[in-house]
């Protein structure tokens, strides 16, 4: 009996899935998107940037909800955090500013004077001495390693490469979202991550993002939900500061939380071991960009590196959480 | 930009944006004085960037000794170093104040002389205001789009001064400026003298303008 049914929602199972694609297939057929696989198409370039534009056309059934989720041209942010209106993609008045017609006034009272709060470390750093010597050991490797290293990167590759990988790392990266933004129980962002992981990876495999210049029904943190963030919004606090070596700052919470997204993360379960872990190191390896110059430059100004750092890191994770 | 969008619509927008603001003309737009100003300095300091002279390495040095002036004007630094120093600046006499206000200026102003020396006048976007319920605080959200797309939120929070409207501190990435120096700064108070913290801005200010960054 057993048996049996196990096979039968097997066949169900499996005949959804077939039916699904089938449609994908006569969908993508008679989609806009056909004349994609046209030839007489010049250089890649070319040809991303057509499927970019032909996937604002893209209306699927599967896709359920994109539409409605994802409607105009604009990315939302939460207000008082970012806002970019519509003004993206305006023409820009020759001085370089925008008019003032971008802005609404919102009333804030938290524009803090500063003088109210101690003023003190945000996090307990119980192993200081510890922490600062992985800094100093990360600091060595960033300045003399990583940068040298990802300059040669930049040298022989072409940019679209890079910023294909680094959509292909942020869209195999979806599980991670989508659970955490319903761990956090913002059921509407978890749609939003749905529908831009769908349209994402069925226009371009997820080496572009076209998602990301849609309206979203809800603001969506563009850096995406983790555990750690998770944890922090169920009211765990920090723990003490650890640095790691490699990995750079962090604490007990945010250690606990990376831990937790692995298991969600789909290049942990790949097969073989060591192609997931070559393919994830070299994921990291290509985002490098956006952190290595935000380094240099927090330490490029600072009295002491290690608390800018520690708490430049914290803010910013605290901020996150209340996002 | 990856996108490359389409010609019909985009054509259509500039052309409603144009008469938007041909209709804001005539409306005259009600612009609050803080966002006025700021948009006034912050369009002084492009144009600098978009001089001829700054891109001329033998004439660089004055417009970048304009560009301090722009900021000079604009940012008040003695807000900037009583808010960092929090409940130390109570303990600094009147001589050291100064000199620290000196000292913490030329950091400021070279670490941002710094930044926009990789900046290439690309566009800001400014964003919402947010105003203190008495009116006399606010912070102004803008956006920068560097070369490669991406998008970084600055805001400047504000304050009422001597007619006009000065920055007393910046948001990168919602990161406040004054808040990370301060957690430094007190720090250091715990072992240093004030004096000896001063001589550190300082030397670190010298090292800064003399493009010895520690990043490069």
């Amino acid at each position: 009996m057993q048996h049996t049914k196990y096979t039968a929602a097997y066949r169900i199972l499996f005949f959804a899935r077939v039916l699904s694609f089938l449609l994908l297939f006569i969908q993508l057929l008679f989609s806009p998107c056909r004349s994609f696989a046209e030839p007489n198409h010049g250089p890649v370039e070319v040809r991303i940037r057509q499927a970019l534009f032909l996937a604002e056309g893209i209306d699927h059934p599967l896709l359920f909800g994109v539409q409605r989720i994802l409607t105009s041209t604009d990315v939302h942010f939460k207000p008082g955090a970012i806002t970019v209106s519509d003004a993206d993609k305006a023409p820009v008045p020759p001085s370089g500013l925008r008019g003032m017609s971008a802005g609404d006034t919102v009333p804030a009272d938290d524009l803090d004077d500063y003088d109210t709060d101690g003023g003190g470390p945000v996090i307990a750093d119980p192993f200081e001495g510890w922490n600062r010597f992985w800094f100093r050991f990360n600091d060595g490797f960033y300045v003399y390693v990583a940068d040298p290293v990802y300059r040669g990167w930049k040298a022989v590759t072409p940019e679209i490469m890079r910023t294909g990988l680094q959509n292909f790392f942020h869209n195999a990266l979806f599980p991670v979202r989508f659970v955490n933004s319903l761990l956090q129980f913002k059921f509407k962002a978890a749609g939003v991550e749905f529908s831009r992981f769908m349209l994402n990876t069925m226009c371009s495999a997820g080496f572009a993002n076209p998602a990301s210049k849609k309206k979203t029904i809800v603001p969506v943190d563009p850096a995406g939900e983790d555990f750690g963030q998770t944890l922090g919004v169920w009211g765990l606090g920090h723990g003490p500061y650890i640095v790691w070596p490699f990995l750079g700052p962090s604490s007990l919470r945010e250690t606990v939380g990376r831990i937790g997204d692995l298991f969600a993360d789909p290049l942990f379960y790949a097969q073989p071991w060591w192609a997931g872990t070559a393919t994830a190191m070299t994921l990291r390896f290509n985002n490098l960009d956006s952190v290595l110059p935000l380094y240099l430059d927090l330490k490029g100004s600072a009295l002491d590196p290690y608390i800018a750092m520690r708490e430049a890191y914290i803010n910013y994770r605290n901020l996150h959480v209340k996002q | 930009m990856l996108l490359g969008g389409c010609k019909v619509k985009k054509t259509c927008c500039s052309l409603l944006l144009v008469c938007l603001f041909l209709l804001g003309g005539v409306l005259t737009v009600k612009a609050s004085p803080a966002r006025m100003s700021l948009e006034a300095s912050l369009d002084e300091v492009l144009s600098a960037i978009k001089d001829p002279a700054y891109s001329n390495p033998a004439t660089r040095q004055s417009v970048r000794k304009k560009i301090a002036n722009i900021v000079k004007r604009h940012f008040d630094f003695v807000e900037f170093s009583s808010r960092t120093l929090g409940q130390n600046w109570t303990a600094f006499s009147a001589e050291q104040k100064s000199s620290f206000v000196a000292a913490f200026s030329d950091l400021l102003i070279y670490t941002y002389l710094g930044k926009i020396d990789g900046y290439n006048g690309e566009k800001i976007i400014l964003g919402n205001e947010r105003v203190s319920s008495k009116g006399n605080r606010c912070e102004i959200a803008t956006t920068v789009t560097l070369q490669n797309g991406k998008k970084i939120p600055v805001s400047y929070r504000m304050l009422p001064k001597d007619g006009d409207w000065k920055v007393y501190d910046v948001l990168v990435e919602n990161i406040s400026l004054v808040k990370n120096y301060r957690t430094q700064f007190q720090d250091l108070l715990r072992t240093d003298k004030p004096d000896a913290l001063i001589a550190r801005i300082r030397a670190k200010a010298n090292d800064l303008e003399q493009g010895k960054n520690a990043a490069h």
